[in-house]
């Protein structure tokens, strides 16, 4: 009776999974694919910007990785969102190495000794703790802000409490007695992504995880979620201010009027 | 009731006067005041003959609107990436609420950039989308989308006309997203539906008609040019020339009609016209492009601001000048500078030696620079003159380089006066505030809305007049000239303390000799 339980959770998980992952890429390629359908007819640029191409991108680096163009704005928010968003790169960050480790080590490539595991492994709880505070805060701001308030609606404070319970859900199964076997895990994952079916580990706030990680993946290219994408299309940082020297084509009016 | 009747009935305006509030020099941001801008709107143009020229319904509201509606959304996500864009990935972060001068001027949420691009992201999402079209009309606050309804109209001719597409909420913006260009698309839609504002789409059709947003007929022209001549002979005691028509001069110079008739931006022409003179560079007016002004900016109608803008390469052309010098006014610069390249261009007959087209604060601080202008800093000794950088050209356009629309009338200003102070540094520059009237919102019906747009800025002038004495406020835009000679009484100031940096360049400048 546990083992059909268990493989009907396996199948339930695995298909999730899989599901979630196709929705993603399709959905961000659809997303994509329709930003590019409509072109820039004029020159958008918002001053003071650039006329060259290389200061464009020094620009855009500047809002990708610090977050400029906020940062003139409320002190508040940008310093949480950056927070936010520096600890979730961090974080996913960890997830890649703990897999490539893994493989790596199967392989004997390398060997990490478990006392740096165990350093990393304390790291990524402290800066996981860090991702939901600054997620509280941001919640604390949305919720609090009479301005705010007036404009956020439900699927705002869903994704946000979304990625909140996966942070949470990710920072239990560090501490010893929620954490899950390692290992089953890993190779798990490994399974996951070379298609070879691996049981799934039972443990509650593994499950839930990943569970909540493929809802995000699905509505990510459909919410607003899709700013993450959307960002390096937008016209009004990606053009150089050059219009008078470099003549911009307009694809829907190509006649010039003689 | 036919559609069109009922929704005339709910555009008219309940709220006609405004009292401004006391000027303190601090800009507040306000609390949250639900529907306190949400009783003025501008009028609806009935007249059929200019709508027939626009190419907009003639009989209002037409019957199908929701259908052409659609339509026309529809055409516009395909047309402009950037409002497809900015509909699809706004994070509601926040950071653009308080930055719109009419939000800290009235405190009504729906003057948040991201309230007023949400009206139109509703629509986009119901419609447009997999999730709004899963949805069930009972869902649509929870999934925040909007079904078209007549209210719903009511809300966009509105707030989308409570907004001056000034740009400001973009610089604050994560991604970039600029309101403008969304209120640029909903005007074109509301158009097309038959709900056309009136007072600024009366000018693009005098701009049509006629190339100026006067309707006056070319011998009028030469007319007004005759007395401003008469004037400044009378002035200066120096036989200064206006030229129009000029064949073979080289500067063609395109000026926004305001320049020819309302005394403060005439001073700035004054000022071009003696600079000319002083560096004995032969220019010219035309006739049949007096008038730069485009209008057909502040509604995404492209093939409407291309007509308009054709007239002054045609005329550059027919005259035979090696080059084009835009006078003192912000969306004329921006039509010309940043549009008219793709629209009209590629523009071979004029001198490559020079930028196509050139600003006149850009050429005026080349002759300074040179040396072939001298001035006598005391005569605007009783100024203390601060800058109010204009929206379209702080953040529309640039001359001189990156920060050349900033840096170069600061340049000019300090070579024309003794004094000058600058305002807080969050009301200028990048971060500069709206006069309150761009983007077409030039009706006196919009009085209300126009004074509540106009207090952030009123309140940093406030500031440095009290702390430094400052009695001038100086602009290139034509239209905050004539916004703040209209407001600048209504917060008990005097219509004198504003005008063109070519106002200091006129009133200080040394002619008759010769420094080349």
């Amino acid at each position: 009776m546990q083992i059909s339980v268990h493989m009907l959770l396996n199948v339930a998980v695995y298909s999730l999974l899989y599901i979630s992952t196709v929705v993603f890429i399709i959905g961000v390629w659809y997303q994509i694919s329709d930003i590019l359908k409509s072109p820039n007819p004029l020159v958008i640029s918002q001053n003071p910007q650039s006329d060259k191409m290389s200061g464009v991108i020094r620009r855009m680096a500047g809002d990708l990785f610090l977050f400029t163009s906020l940062s003139k704005g409320d002190r508040y928010l940008w310093i949480n969102g950056l927070i936010m968003h520096v600890t979730l790169a961090i974080l996913m960050g960890f997830h890649l190495f703990g897999l490539v480790s893994y493989l790596a080590e199967r392989g004997n490539y390398i060997h990490i000794s478990p006392e740096i595991m165990g350093f990393l492994s304390t790291i990524a709880s402290i800066i996981g703790v860090i991702f939901i505070v600054s997620l509280i805060m941001l919640m604390i701001k949305r919720s609090n802000d009479e301005k705010s308030a007036y404009y956020t609606k439900f699927f705002d404070y869903f994704i946000i409490l979304l990625i909140f319970m996966i942070g949470v859900t990710g920072v239990f199964m560090k501490i010893s007695s929620f954490s899950p076997d390692l290992p089953a895990v890993k190779s798990f994952m490994i399974g996951a992504f070379t298609f070879h079916s691996k049981p799934v580990p039972l443990n509650m706030f593994f499950i839930t995880h990943i569970a909540l990680v493929s809802i995000l993946l699905i509505v990510f290219p459909f919410t607003k979620l899709i700013h993450a994408v959307g960002f390096f299309f937008s016209p009004t940082r990606n053009m150089p201010n050059n219009p008078r020297e470099v003549r911009h084509i307009n694809v829907w009016d190509t006649n010039n009027g003689d | 009731m036919k559609p069109n009747e009922k929704i005339m009935a709910m555009l008219k305006s309940t709220e006609t006067q405004f009292t401004p509030p006391e000027l303190t020099g601090e800009i507040k941001i306000p609390s949250v005041c639900v529907g306190a801008s949400s009783g003025n709107r501008p009028f609806v143009m009935t007249n059929k003959e200019q709508l027939k020229t626009l190419g907009y319904p003639t009989n209002g509201l037409v019957d199908n609107w929701k259908e052409v509606f659609l339509k026309k959304m529809a055409e516009m996500l395909d047309k402009y990436r950037s409002v497809k864009l900015f509909l699809k990935i706004c994070s509601k972060c926040g950071n653009c609420a308080d930055k719109c001068h009419f939000f800290l001027g009235s405190g009504d949420p729906m003057n948040m950039p991201v309230a007023r691009q949400d009206l139109m992201r509703k629509v986009y999402k119901r419609y447009f989308t997999f999730s709004g079209m899963l949805g069930l009309p009972g869902f649509n606050n929870l999934l925040d989308t909007a079904e078209l309804s007549e209210e719903l109209l009511v809300l966009w001719y509105t707030y989308f006309y409570q907004c001056t597409e000034c740009r400001r909420c973009s610089v604050f913006c994560p991604y970039g997203i600029d309101t403008a260009e969304i209120t640029m698309a909903a005007r074109e839609i509301l158009n097309s539906i038959g709900l056309v504002q009136k007072n600024a789409h009366v000018l693009v059709n005098n701009e049509i008609t006629t190339g100026n947003n006067f309707r006056m007929s070319p011998l009028a022209f030469v007319d007004i040019i005759e007395s401003i001549e008469d004037d400044l002979r009378e002035e200066t005691g120096i036989d200064i020339k206006i030229p129009i028509d000029k064949h073979g001069a080289d500067v063609l110079m395109v000026l926004p009609s305001a320049d020819y008739f309302a005394p403060v931006n005439i001073e700035s022409l004054n000022g071009y016209a003696k600079v000319f003179h002083q560096a004995g560079i032969s220019w010219t007016l035309s006739s049949y492009a007096a008038d730069g002004a485009n209008f057909g900016l502040f509604v995404h109608n492209y093939e409407n601001m291309k007509l308009i803008n054709s007239r002054i390469w045609k005329a550059s052309r027919e005259l035979g000048v090696k080059r084009v010098i835009a006078g003192e006014c912000g969306h004329m610069y921006r039509v010309m500078s940043s549009y008219s390249n793709t629209m009209n261009g590629p523009f071979d007959w004029l001198s490559p030696k020079y930028p196509i087209p050139q600003h006149i604060c850009e050429f005026t601080l080349d002759l300074i620079k040179r040396g072939a202008l001298k001035f006598d800093k005391t005569a605007n000794d009783h100024l203390t003159p601060t800058m109010h950088d204009s929206c379209q050209i702080a953040r529309g356009s640039a001359f001189g380089g990156k920060f050349g629309q900033f840096e170069i009338p600061r340049a000019i200003i300090r070579a024309t006066c003794n004094k000058f102070v600058e305002m807080d540094e969050d009301t200028i520059r990048e971060k500069t505030f709206c006069c309150g009237a761009g983007g077409g919102l030039l009706g006196d019906e919009q009085l209300p809305v126009k004074l509540r747009g106009a207090t952030p800025r009123m309140q940093a002038y406030t500031k440095v007049k009290r702390e430094n004495g400052v009695n001038f406020i100086t602009s290139i835009c034509a239209y905050c000239k004539v916004q703040f000679t209209h407001l600048l009484p209504h917060f008990g100031y005097t219509e004198e303390e504003v005008g063109g940096v070519h106002k200091l360049v006129s009133d200080s400048i040394i002619l008759g000799v010769k420094n080349i």
